[in-house]
């Protein structure tokens, strides 16, 4: 059995479709809440995978990206194309919009020499019967040699049908399957048939690949094709007939072989159209094109946008702060129970001050990434992401960005993290990674508060204009930086705009829970456990080494004041802060603290602040909450708070210094969360670039900034 | 000197005047038409310049005795003045109506083209146009040959139509992978187009084919070569 390259029960299908057509919708009632998202191997285009018992079968589903033809254009193209190719699916089930098929099945022709078993489905059925479009499925089916099925995706209504469709095709008793060809026209065959005679002659091509698709692909001078047959020996053959009957073709026809070709494939959809469907009176999209008028007009149509926003970043970070608190709370109440299990010592502390707060600084941004996503996926469901992309292009296009870009940049202004994740409705690599490189420029509202602080302090009756001048400077950068990056590394690389604005729909519940479940799971198994693991690596820095003799003299300092009253008890917080300030000093942190210090000295930074923007790393709340426990050692100073602490005169921290520190905290490294969200969606290496990119910008940025601020006496 | 006013040789040669001087006595010409009157004011507000600078024109144009002009009062032009008047405005009257009737711009961009181009100009250069327009509005140029040429000439890259409009695909200029998309969505030679909206921005545009709507960027729309379609019912 070892040898059967899938057992009899098993089905593998592979769900193809334009974009909009409805396949994920399909996909979704197929496979139910049994899916799982991965990447394709190498690239960062998505990969659904889901599976479904069907008498007694197991039909393992793989959803492949949303395009509109097999010529390899784009790297959705060439994935979608190579899985048939190379997966060999046992059925390919081709998901078309039922109300566009002249357009949807120019993907079905390209599929029909391909050498692959076919079901064609009418989805959205209803939706086309309103228009007035009614088809002979039956007919329909014998003349593209597959069968054809109807469904309502968003109803379930038909996944039946295409279930048993499905076994019965990859069990080869399904009638309608058969060869068809499109007939190209006696010219074109000929030249199909030259080009056939001689890849014939090799049997291995032969047994790898239809040799009319081969020669069909030729003709079109795709070079992916020629490419995979580099390694035939009468590969200097073939390319040199395709060539010839490339040029035969252009010069009889003159146009582009590719052009000629595609013409004969739309005249075949419009021959096979006649024959099947029937139209009734066509109702116009009125609904769309209404509520277009209003969502798009130039007037309110930003208005409109910006309050979707703003209710979409309100209830992200307003709505979730509840359940957040709630996290909190639990993840404290359970490190209090955990702690009177275990006696006290490092077990105890790596599992409550480690483990726990670290799956809590997990768990605590899932809130908000359930809620963004809810939103998100509305907004893509329905149809307005695309108008918001419209509206927004020119603006964007102008920053070297996609419209789409728009929405996860303004995210990142509540958290880098869900809106990484949300550059995912970018189609395009290019524009994708760029939209997450320049996302933490964008101020996550964890940076708020050390802006709050140092603001508030040094800055007393301007505090606001410092707070803004912070988030544009984080928004300038954004864009040079984003300019700077196309420049530097996607040079010519320029994809078209051309996007489908889909009519308005009204999405599912189910859909929509799907989509939310299925990223916040991915959050929490793929992110989830890596943020894990470095929050316990930064804790254990934090921690360690020990030094005997420190932790020594606060036993003894501790054991030796009197404790009864309130004045001992501030005298031992005090001890505790100080000792805290000693141990830190002592840790891998502390060292690291010290040892870039001269790093941060032409900053104007004094080693406490080098030190909290170390453990800042891990969230950007944290430089406040080490700042506190560092300069808060003073033993008069324990009621007046860090405010007063950071202003005496001993510290040497100016108004200069603060303004740096703060445009610091801003621009370095993102958070550690944020770091994985990049390397997760874009690539480890661009994730490292992105820190180095930072840091060397922030430093930079920061030395011109203290130095000319010293220069200008603002010091 | 003498001439002919009627002769069809004589009709576009030069003036010996500037081009802006040319411009004053086409004014005046056309003023007069149609107000019987004509004032300082009247001539500034109409080319868009100062009173002084118009009354210094004026002043120039009355030495070479070719109008009649008193400070504060009527301008009017002599029979010289006429005959130039009349010479400049016939160089103009015939651009423009080659800009329009051959070129196939709409009048009032043609007017204006008309104007930009009026003085400088060869009488040579001149009489082949309007012998050219001539040609082209007489029976003798029909043929099969004249609205292919008529059509050719009708031809806007789809990022030059109007909102609301509707345009049949002449031809794709784009190339690679834009070429490529728009034929999968249906963007053929011979496809009605409807232009429904530009972005708030004027870019990009939203046009509907085979009943979707697609957003392109004017960019890409510059590479659709549309020819509008008129008195069509949708």
């Amino acid at each position: 059995m070892k040898d059967v390259k899938s057992s009899p029960a098993e089905v593998r299908v592979g769900l193809l479709g334009n974009p909009n057509c409805g396949k994920t919708t399909i996909f979704n009632a197929l496979t139910g809440a049994r899916q799982k998202t991965a990447n394709w191997s190498g690239v960062t285009i998505e990969k659904r995978e889901g599976a479904v018992r069907f008498s007694d079968h197991t039909i393992k589903i793989v959803d492949l990206p949303g395009i509109y033809s097999l010529s390899a254009y784009s790297l959705e193209e060439i994935i979608a194309r190579n899985y048939i190719i190379h997966e060999q699916p046992d059925v390919i089930v081709n998901v078309v919009d039922a109300g566009n098929l002249e357009r949807n099945l120019y993907l079905t022709t390209q599929l029909i020499n391909i050498g692959v078993k076919v079901i064609l489905v009418l989805n959205m059925y209803d939706e086309a019967e309103v228009k007035g479009i009614t088809v002979d499925t039956a007919a329909m089916g014998t003349l593209l040699g597959m069968p054809v099925i109807t469904t309502v995706g968003v109803k379930k209504r038909g996944i039946r049908d295409l279930l048993s469709a499905i076994i019965s095709v990859a069990r080869s008793d399904e009638e309608t399957v058969r060869h068809i060809h499109i007939d190209y026209g006696a010219d074109i065959e000929k030249e199909i048939r030259s080009i056939q005679d001689i890849i014939w002659k090799e049997t291995r091509i032969r047994q790898a690949y239809s040799t009319r698709w081969l020669a069909l692909r030729l003709l079109e001078n795709d070079r992916d094709v020629l490419g995979k047959l580099v390694e035939y020996p009468n590969y200097g053959d073939i390319a040199s007939q395709a060539d010839r009957s490339r040029e035969i073709i252009e010069k009889r026809f003159r146009d582009e072989a590719s052009v000629v070709l595609a013409e004969r494939r739309q005249g075949f959809i419009t021959g096979l159209l006649q024959e099947v469907v029937s139209h009734g009176k066509p109702a116009r999209p009125l609904f769309s094109d209404r509520v277009d008028r209003i969502l798009m007009n130039r007037y309110l149509g930003y208005p409109i946008l910006l309050f979707f926003l703003w209710l979409l970043f309100q209830s992200t970070y307003t709505l979730g702060a509840y359940p957040q608190t709630l996290i909190e709370e639990c993840v404290h109440w359970l490190s209090r129970n955990v702690s009177q299990l275990f006696p006290d010592g490092l077990f105890r502390r790596l599992i409550t001050d480690g483990v726990l707060a670290g799956v809590g600084g997990v768990i605590v941004f899932l809130p908000n990434i359930l809620i963004l996503f809810l939103g998100v996926s509305l907004m893509e469901d329905t149809g307005y992401m695309a108008r918001a992309a419209f509206i927004m292009d020119k603006i964007m296009h102008r920053l070297g960005i996609h419209g789409k870009s728009f929405i996860p940049l303004v995210m990142g202004f509540g958290c880098n993290v869900p809106a990484i994740m949300a550059s995912r409705t970018l189609e395009n690599p290019r524009d994708r990674i760029i939209t997450v490189l320049i996302n933490p420029f964008m101020s996550c509202s964890a940076r708020l508060p050390v802006y709050v602080l140092f603001a508030g302090v040094f800055f007393t009756n301007h505090a606001g204009t410092v707070i803004i001048s912070l988030y544009l400077t984080g928004i300038l950068l954004a864009f040079i930086s984003s300019r700077l990056f196309k420049r530097l590394f996607f040079r010519g690389e320029s994809a078209p705009f051309v996007m489908e604005l889909p009519p308005y729909r009204i999405p599912t519940v189910r859909g929509i829970l799907l989509h939310m479940w299925s990223r916040s799971s991915e959050y929490l198994k793929k992110m989830g456990g890596l943020i894990l693991i470095f929050s316990v690596i930064i804790w254990v820095l934090g921690e360690y080494p020990k030094s005997p003799e420190i932790e020594a003299k606060y036993r003894d300092v501790t054991s030796s004041v009197d404790t009864k009253g309130r004045a001992a008890e501030k005298v031992i917080l005090s001890k505790k802060i100080a000792h805290e300030r000693e141990r830190i000093g002592h840790t891998v942190i502390g060292r690291l603290g010290s040892f870039i210090a001269p790093a941060f000295e032409p900053l104007g930074f004094n080693w406490q602040m080098g030190i909290s923007l170390l453990t800042g790393v891990v969230a950007k709340e944290i430089v406040i909450s080490t700042m506190g426990v560092l300069y808060a050692a003073d033993v008069e100073n324990v009621d007046g708070g860090l405010e007063e602490a950071l202003v005496r005169p001993e510290h040497r921290i100016s108004s200069l210094s603060a303004y740096v520190y703060m445009l610091f905290v801003l621009l370095y490294i993102p958070c550690i969360a944020t770091i994985i969200a990049i390397g997760r969606e874009i690539g480890w290496r661009w994730a490292a670039f992105s820190v180095v990119y930072n840091v060397a910008l922030t430093w930079s940025i920061c030395f011109l900034c203290y130095t000319m601020g010293t220069v200008l006496g603002l010091g | 000197m003498y001439f002919n006013d009627d002769s069809e040789a004589m009709r576009f040669d030069g003036t010996d005047l500037t081009a802006n001087m040319e411009d004053y006595l086409e004014t005046i010409s056309i003023l007069l038409r149609e107000n019987r009157v004509v004032r300082v004011k009247d001539i500034a507000k109409s080319l868009k310049v100062k009173m002084p600078s118009v009354s210094a024109a004026l002043q120039k144009l009355s030495e070479k005795g070719l109008i009649i002009y008193e400070k504060y009062g009527y301008v009017d032009l002599t029979e010289e003045g006429k005959k130039i008047a009349d010479k400049v405005y016939s160089r103009h009257a015939c651009l423009t109506d080659f800009f329009h009737n051959i070129l196939r711009i709409d009048a009032k961009t043609a007017e204006e083209e008309a104007c930009r181009v009026e003085h400088h100009l060869s009488p040579e250069a001149c009489r082949k146009i309007h012998r050219l327009v001539q040609y082209m509005g007489s029976r003798e140029s029909e043929g099969p040959w004249k609205d292919k040429f008529i059509a050719m000439m009708e031809e806007i890259p789809l990022s030059d139509a109007s909102e609301g409009s509707h345009v049949v695909i002449v031809r794709l200029d784009a190339q690679g992978i834009l070429k490529k998309r728009l034929m999968e969505l249906g963007f053929r030679k011979g496809e009605t187009l409807k232009l429904v909206r530009y972005a708030p921005l004027q870019d990009p545009l939203q046009v509907r084919i085979k009943g979707y709507d697609i957003s392109l960027r004017v960019e890409e729309a510059g590479t659709v070569i549309v020819r509008t379609v008129k008195n069509e019912r949708r």
